[in-house]
């Protein structure tokens, strides 16, 4: 028995290390140089256009240059709106959905769970085209909002009517919608786990002392949901700060009027691949992701300060 | 949840309302495409609720002015492809993660967990330095072999190994006098082969809808994925509402179609992938 654990052991290490290889291989090539490349990047002036050769040191230019850029911090405003205002709505619904799906919904709880869900795996690019449809000045949507104002005669939203959703005033709330849509499903799935793991002897607990449906959610659910609710604010503060899909579609491309609707990534996109302008690129997307950091940093210690056991 | 469910509720009543309104929202955007999608442009203009008959139709107008079917099965070998090596990869490396002891794999796994925190922006300026650096661009290996990195799935694998594979049955496999890539073979592989599809759901989902990767690497028009080619319909005033439509149909539909036959898997799967941020 020993001898042939040894025997397995001293295997162990050239097997580990083929079978790592492959990954290892990809990794280094994909992830771990690139992390030093961008790094490096970030204080060079480079031009994809002119080669190689074109490269040289600048020392912070980069980030002088974009830290003192009107559109940068327009683009982080966007992306800090959008974040919050999507974030909010979408774990606001998931919460809400979630609990109605766990505790009230008996029949047909399935196919709606799989209907909420469904928007997480359509593509963004195609969705956005709908979008681009269903909101138009001509579109669908300005028609209901025209025939409620007409039918309740409502003038004054009459008066606001058709409506430009992609304008610099609307083009935020239709990206954060559209960010809604696709990602309330998947925090509802989560929160329905998270609710699936708490035991119904509490709830019993609390339904003898007479507690309404409402209170059995403050008083039970939402406390106990807390390690779920920070783990998928945190994925949704990361993926949000990240947003580019959305935003590139539904402005064109552009970041739209004014870069109302221009994001960080967007804005990283935009001036490595319009501008020609990689180093400052790079210095970008190191600060979003400094940024991303502080803020998962100050999520985590908000939650161990409030007490909250580990996710 | 009440004893007396018989009874009238309307609280109940209005949650079914509510839940059922935000599903039919979820799904209206489908309904929608579908919609326009078989309508002729007078339908449209007259925003008419029916389905029509002109699919077809629209999907050969769709044809004549993009390379709509082509870039399909593109996007079709581009999801294979990126799918197979990441599973393939990601078992490996899982599998050695949980069975092995070797030097470094504490400060590897510390650094993979790091590095899973890096947002993609970072790489895409390396990403396309380096695809442009060995010939890369318009191949649509620059779009699936970056797939290959998934520390989410190397994470699950070794998850999985750990909690299903004990020490005794390699043990004892050994003693029955297989090698080690024989014992991963025919042992490790059979075994972890749950963990391995839900791997492979989340790397289909994101790489069929992939766009920015495409969006550096792809730039012939030859060499185009479905992302892209609805991606230049999306500037294009001229194209008709009933040909866009009828092509971001039919980009959702593959995985409509999977999602209705296992949507309990792929929400399951999806759920757990979504912590790769």
């Amino acid at each position: 028995m020993r001898e042939t654990f040894l025997k397995g052991f001293l295997h162990d290490h050239r097997t580990a290390y083929l079978l790592l290889l492959p990954f290892m291989l990809l990794y280094a090539v994909f992830n771990v140089f690139p992390i030093f490349f961008s790094a490096f990047l970030s204080f060079q002036a480079w031009n994809p256009v002119k080669g190689l050769g074109s490269m040289s040191f600048v020392g912070l230019d980069n980030f002088t240059y974009a830290l003192t850029d009107d559109a940068f911090w327009v683009s982080l405003v966007n992306t800090i709106k959008i974040t919050l205002v999507s974030g909010l709505c979408q774990h606001l619904f998931a919460i809400t959905l979630a609990y109605c799906l766990v505790h009230v919904i008996v029949r047909g709880r399935h196919v709606l769970k799989a209907a909420i869900f469904l928007p997480y795996i359509t593509s963004s690019v195609a969705v956005s085209l709908i979008v681009f449809n269903l909101f138009s000045p001509v579109g669908a949507l300005n028609e209901l909002l025209a025939r409620l104002a007409a039918g309740l005669h409502l003038n004054a939203l009459a008066a606001t009517l058709p409506v430009d959703f992609f304008d610099s005033n609307w083009i935020r709330f239709t990206i954060a919608n559209q960010v809604t849509w696709k990602f309330t499903g998947i925090n509802t799935v989560i929160y329905m786990t998270g609710l699936a793991s708490i035991s119904p002897d509490l709830y019993e607990a609390i339904e003898l002392d007479g507690a309404s449906r409402l209170q059995k959610f403050r008083y039970i659910a939402l406390p106990l949901l807390a390690p779920f609710i920070f783990f998928a604010t945190l994925m949704t503060l990361i993926g949000n700060m990240q947003l580019f899909n959305e935003p590139m579609i539904l402005t064109r491309g552009t970041g739209g009027i004014d870069n109302s609707g221009l994001t960080v990534s967007m804005y990283v996109y935009k001036t490595g691949w319009s501008y020609l302008d990689m180093g400052t690129a790079s210095a970008i997307s190191w600060v979003l992701f400094l940024l991303i950091a502080l803020v998962s940093a100050l999520m985590f210690w908000g939650f161990s300060k409030r007490g909250g056991s580990n996710p | 949840m009440s004893a007396d469910g018989r009874r009238f509720d309307a609280g109940k009543l209005m949650i079914y309302l509510l839940v059922s309104l935000f599903a039919s929202l979820s799904l209206f955007p489908f309904y929608w495409s579908a919609l326009l999608a078989t309508q002729d442009t007078s339908a449209i203009m007259g925003m008419s609720l029916g389905f029509g008959r002109h699919l077809v139709e629209n999907y050969r107008g769709l044809e004549q002015q993009t390379p709509f079917t082509r870039s399909l099965l593109n996007t079709v070998y581009v999801t294979a492809m990126a799918t197979l090596l990441s599973v393939a990869v990601s078992a490996a490396a899982g599998y050695a993660f949980s069975v092995y002891r070797f030097r470094g794999k504490n400060v590897l796994f510390t650094i993979l967990m790091l590095t899973m925190m890096v947002p993609s922006v970072v790489n895409l300026v390396p990403y396309f330095f380096i695809i442009k650096s060995v010939g890369l661009i318009d191949r649509f290996a620059a779009v699936w072999l970056p797939a290959g990195v998934n520390i989410f799935g190397i994470f699950l694998v070794r998850q999985y190994v750990g909690a299903s594979l004990p020490g005794e049955i390699l043990d004892s496999a050994r003693m029955d006098g297989l090698n080690e890539p024989q014992i991963f073979l025919r042992i490790g592989l059979p075994l972890m082969r749950p963990a391995l599809l839900t791997v492979a759901i989340v790397v289909v989902v994101d790489t069929w809808n992939n766009f920015m990767l495409p969006l550096v690497a792809l730039q012939s028009p030859d060499k185009q994925i479905v992302q892209l080619v609805l991606r230049s319909l999306s500037g294009a005033t001229a194209t008709p509402w009933n040909l866009v439509m009828t092509g971001s149909f039919l980009a959702i539909v593959p995985l409509l179609i999977a999602f209705v036959f296992s949507s309990k898997q792929m929400m399951e799967s999806l759920t757990r992938g979504a912590v790769k941020g």
